[in-house]
This record gives C-alpha cells, structure tokens and sequence, in this order.
C-alpha cells in the first residue's frame, strides 16, 4: 500500500506544480489516446470535467503512461489519479532521476 | 503506412483507430458482434487497426460482458438487431465454470467429481448455444477457446492432484473443439495466444480488479493480432501461390557456382535449416497453395537440383509451373500469375535478395513480398508469420488442388512437342487411356454445373450463366435435359468438366455447351455430343438444333459445330441428324 500512501501524501501534503515538460508531454499522451484537442488540456482536466476522459480511455491512458514513462503503477494508484496534474506528480515521483 | 505491429505503442494504435474510424474509405466495412465473459472493449482498438491492415474497416457491437448466454440466445439482444458479418463469442472459464472450479479447490473427493461433471457439461451447453446461434445468425461465428491461468490454487501440487485445473481445462478444450468442429463454428485458438505469450505475461491482475478485463496491455494486442489472423481469410481471399526463389533462398548457396555438391543442404547445420523450410512449403502445399519457383539461373543447373539433390523435399512435380531465366522478377511474376489464371494479388513472393524484393514491391505493390531472414534457422518462423497465407477453413477442391497440378504435369511431360505429326498426336491421345462417363447430375452436383456455366469461357457455346437454384430448377423440369461429363486417364481423375443442357420441347435443342479447359485437346467433345445423341435418340424428333452465340474468348469452340456434321438453317442456327454413330472417338472409352 505504499503507493497508495505516497499519493496521498502528493495530494494533500504538499499540492506542487508538476514540471512543465511534463505535464505537456502527458497531455500529448491523453490527447492522442483520448482523441481531444491538446490545447483543451490543463492540470485541472479530470474525468469528470473531460466528458472524453471515461473509464475506457483511462484504461488506455494508464497503459500508455507505462509505456511512455517506464513507471508501474498499482492499483491504489490507478485508483487515485483524479487529474492530469495528479499523474504529472505521480510519474515525477515514481521516473527514475537522471 | 506500414502495418502495425504487435509492439506498436498504446499511442499508436489509439492514434491511428481514431483516423481508421474518421475516414474508412477504401475499406470493406465489417460489423463484428461480440460477445465475450470480461470487459472486451481494451482489445478493440487494436482489433480496429489490424483488420484494418487487410482491407476492413470494422465496427463492433458488444454485448455486456458475462452474459454470453442471454447475448446469443436472446432474440431482442443488440446482436439480432442489426445484420452482423460476424459474430465473436470470448469466453473464460473462469467466468463459466467458476463455480465449478471453486469446488474443485475444496479437494473433496465428491466435490472434484461433481465440479468435474458440472464444467463438462457447461461447456457443451456453450458449444450447443453458440452451434444454434450460428445456425441462425447473419454470417460466420468464430468462438475461442480455454486459455491457461496464470497460476493455480494448488499450486505445483496441480500437476499431479485429480482436483488438477489444468488438465481439466484441457480436457475442456477437447470437448469443445470437438463439439464446434462438427459445426460450421471457427475456433480461435486463445490458449495458442496466452502460451505464445506466456501465462505470466498475458495476464494482468490490475486491469481485472478495476474494470474486469483480465489480460495485460501486452497480450491484448497480441490476442487482437491473432484474431484477426482467424477474421481476415473469412474475407479477404487468402494467397493462392507461392513464388520462389532458389539461391541462398531454398537452399544456401549459388547453384551455378557452388555445384549440386556444393549447397547448403542437407541433415543438419544450415542445410537442414532449408530442408525445414522446405517441408513447411510443402504443408502450405497441403492447403490447396501452389508453389512456383522465379529464380535468375541456367533453367538445367536448377532443375537438376529439384531431380537428383537427395536432400530436396520440394520435387519438379510439386512445382505448378516456374520461370528460371534472366528476366526481371515481376516479369516472371506476371507470366506465372498468368499461366496458373490468379491474379498477382494472390501472389506471396519470397526471395532473400533486397533489391529483387523491392523490385517485385515496386513494379508489383499487389503483390505480398517476404524477405527471408539471413539466418536460414528463422525461415519458417517468417513464412508462418504471412497473415495472407492462413486459411481457417479448407474446401476438399483446396486440398485437391496442388495433386491436380501434380497430374497434369505428368501429362505434359508425355505430351508431344509443337510441330509433332498427327500421328504422333493421335498415339499421345490414345496413350492417355481416357474414360469418359456422361450422365444426369445428381442433385449435389448441382453447384458444380452452376460454377461452369459461370466460370467456362472458351470452349462454350452460348454462354449462359446459370445459379444454382436455376440448375436445380432445369434438372426437375422434364421439358429439359441437364448432361454431365466427368473423365479421367492413366493419370489421374479431371472430374466433373462437362456440362450440356438440351431443351426437348416442340423441338430438341442444344441451349449450353460447355467443356472446362482441363480436358480441352482430348477429343473429349466429340464423345460428349455422341453420347448426348444416343440419349436423345429415345425420344420423338429425328433433328437437333444448336445455337453459337460468339464472345471474344470462346474460339475454341466456334469449329465444334461446322466439324461435327452441323449444317446452317435459314434463322441462324444449326441442325444436324440425331442419329449419332457417325461420330468416332477411338481412343476414349466410354463407360455406361
């Protein structure tokens, strides 16, 4: 449980700004696999405020962040990425420094 | 764009479904109803892309997951609603019998035997299910099969225990191949998929808690990759030929350089790498796959390989035709696709030099092109990677037809040259030992004479095309009179290669006569007209009429009538006598 625990803490402790590249790298990512513009995309996109954002798509997107960024993510993981800025967190905190 | 490939990336594939599903002109359009016991929709664009890449464009109608039963049996389910071209039924037994295989954990004795019991007859419930389901839907059903879990209950302790899961699944994947395989059902082979793959790979544990689909992204595309292999032959015609080439190809080595004695081949190191090649040739072969040879050599330094090299499996006489010369490859393509009557769609070219392959995909881009691998030991892996090559259901034609071509070379090989004396023809024709029988089709027959008044174009006198249904029609009609020929020789059987209707109404007439150009240049026809007289000669009216309706390919039999003792009439037709002992053909018997 110790990702689950991590993003919590990502979440509620300590909200950062995730790196830019990143964020627009992963936004490239959903825009492909979601089949939306990827100017519409922000942090603050989300399943519930992206009506193309729906489970299957996030199936998808979460094989496609494996994929592209080399993370694992758990289950409890799986299960608390709410937002584009929420997976930017997570794939910094899980991406292997340079 | 090139085809996708099993590592193509999620991105990918998503990227170009979206574009596949935007624009899918040029495509057949396909609608695929699935049902399957777990979410199916992760496999789907993927599915989407690789049929794609052979022609379809599908669009998928899915029932909700873990009701297969409901789904096929339902008149009112969403698979009835629209005319589907296929129907995908996904099961696990997980899913299934997933009672059943929780009793088998509890290890006791009368448990095992009953959950043993209850899993048999749940999958012959299925097969059952899906067997009348097919019998009743709008186009093929493909049903999978019994994939192996990533672990067991018992553990190592499952090999040997009778509560065993996996020789259970095994068992079960028996049965139900052996129930669909009396049916029209096709199976697609999803244990094959998951052991190709590995268990421990195929799997994913956390797509099956968050959303019930149980396979990892990396499997998933590879089971939409080998489902599509099992869709695609359903429809698009599956290769017909295979070309060869001959030098470091079939076998390793230059035969004009390095001698009969001096190619790899043989029993073992790389020459028994090309003799495996060859023997998976020969097994295409055994599914109706001509093969033909387009090598640049001296025709009597490669021929002589095929004749006298011990280690050879492919011989001269499992060759339908070949072109060894100097000639550019898609010129020899072109000849030898117009020899054998297929186009150069059907043609799977396979050669181990990159400027000939890319000389055939240039000129030829029709034409699928394998470029061996330059380690002979991975030959038959890339042969049987050819998706235009499978096939998922044979016809007994499909297997008869390379033996045909095997006969007919024997045939030739005796033939006369061009520019033989009539004599020495006449003793080629009677060395044949050519039988014919004539007679009325049997009502199975019907089809065949169908297919010849449709696809017979040279030696027919009329042309008229007839359905099935309309033969049948002619064959119960008695003011008709349907005619069969079938022959053989020394060599072997042509079957059935004549048809002529004969309309006995106020007047006997010949409405179609038509011989297949198999047995064309046999004086085959003269023995059909005699026994077609002898039959009509118990019946009122002394004279026959025939028509010639000319087309640009039926030449060969606008002499027929002229040279078998038809006269003019004023209306433009022509009659002759029935009486039929004026017409001699010695050298073929004629069985009754």
């Amino acid at each position: 449980m110790s990702g689950f625990t991590e993003v919590r803490s990502i979440r509620y402790a300590r909200p950062m700004s995730p790196p830019e590249s990143l964020l627009s790298k992963l936004s490239l990512v959903l825009s492909e696999i979601a089949g939306v513009n990827v100017t519409l995309l922000s942090e603050q996109s989300s399943p519930s405020n992206l009506p193309e954002w729906d489970s299957m798509t996030n199936i998808h997107f979460i094989g496609a962040i494996e994929e592209e960024f080399g993370v694992t993510i758990s289950t409890a993981d799986a299960l608390n990425l709410h937002s584009l800025g929420d997976v930017a967190r997570f794939v910094e905190a899980k991406q292997p420094r340079a | 764009m090139a085809p996708l490939t099993t590592d193509a990336s999620t991105r990918t594939i998503l990227s170009r479904w979206r574009s596949i599903l935007a624009d899918p002109s040029g495509l057949r359009p396909l609608r695929i109803g699935i049902a399957a016991s777990y979410t199916v929709e992760p496999l789907l664009p993927a599915l989407g892309c690789f049929l794609a890449d052979r022609g379809l464009a599908a669009t998928f109608v899915v029932t909700p997951f873990n009701q297969i039963y409901q789904s096929l049996v339902d008149p009112q389910s969403t698979l009835r609603e629209a005319p589907l071209d296929l129907t995908l039924v996904l099961p696990r037994l997980e899913e299934l019998c997933g009672r059943a295989l929780h009793e088998l954990s509890t290890l006791a004795p009368e448990a095992i035997s009953t959950a043993r019991g209850a899993s048999r007859a749940e999958v012959a419930q299925l097969a059952s299910v899906v067997a009348s389901y097919a019998r009743t839907s709008n186009g093929p059903v493909i049903c999978g099969n019994f994939a192996k879990a990533p672990s067991s209950p018992l553990g190592v302790l499952d090999a040997t225990h009778e509560a065993s899961e996996g020789q259970l699944r095994r068992e079960l994947n028996v049965d139900l191949w052996r129930s669909l395989s009396q049916t029209h059902v096709i199976t697609v082979d999803v244990e094959d998929a998951v052991a190709q793959c590995g268990a421990a790979n195929a799997y994913d544990d956390r797509m099956w808690h968050v959303s019930r689909h149980p396979y990892s992204v990396a499997f998933g595309k590879q089971l939409a990759y080998w489902i599509s292999r099992t869709i695609a032959p359903l429809f698009v015609a599956p290769a017909k030929v295979i070309v060869l080439d001959l030098d470091n190809t079939l076998w390793g080595g230059v035969i004009g350089e390095d001698g009969i004695g001096g190619i790899a081949l043989g029993d073992s190191g790389l020459g028994s790498a090309y003799v495996a090649f060859q023997e998976a040739l020969l097994a295409y072969r055994n599914q109706g796959v001509l093969l033909c040879v387009a090598s640049k050599n001296n025709e009597r330094d490669a021929l002589e390989v095929f004749d006298k090299h011990s280690a050879m499996r492919i011989r001269r006489e499992h060759l339908a035709a070949y072109r060894i010369n100097w000639n550019r490859k898609s010129d020899s393509l072109v000849e030898l696709s117009r020899e054998l009557n297929v186009g150069v769609d059907s043609i799977v070219f396979i050669d181990d030099s990159p400027t000939e392959c890319e000389e055939v995909r240039h000129v030829l881009p029709q034409v699928t092109v394998l470029q061996v691998p330059s380690d002979p030991a991975l030959i038959v892996a890339a042969l049987r990677s050819v998706p235009a090559l499978d096939r998922v259901a044979l016809t007994s034609e499909d297997r008869a037809r390379a033996e045909q071509y095997r006969i007919e070379f024997e045939r030739q090989s005796v033939a006369p040259k061009a520019g033989s004396t009539a004599r020495e023809l006449s003793e080629y024709l009677r060395s044949l030992g050519l039988k014919v029988t004539v007679r009325r089709p049997t009502t199975d027959e019907s089809a065949r004479v169908a297919q010849l008044t449709q696809k017979t174009n040279q030696f027919n006198l009329t042309t008229i095309r007839r359905t099935e249904p309309e033969i049948d029609a002619l064959m119960s009609d008695p003011t008709w009179r349907v005619f069969v020929l079938t022959a053989s020789d020394r060599f072997g059987d042509y079957g059935l290669v004549g048809v002529c209707i004969v309309r006995a109404a106020e007047r006997l007439e010949i409405d179609s006569f038509l011989l297949s150009c198999r047995i064309l240049g046999r004086g085959v026809e003269t023995a059909f007209l005699a026994c077609v007289l002898r039959d009509l000669s118990t019946i009122k009216g002394d004279t026959v009429y025939a028509n010639l309706v000319e087309t640009p390919k039926n030449v060969p039999v606008r002499q027929f009538l002229p040279s078998h003792g038809f006269a003019h009439t004023p209306e433009g037709k022509w009659k002759r006598p029935v009486n039929p002992e004026s017409l001699n053909t010695p050298h073929i018997e004629i069985a009754t």
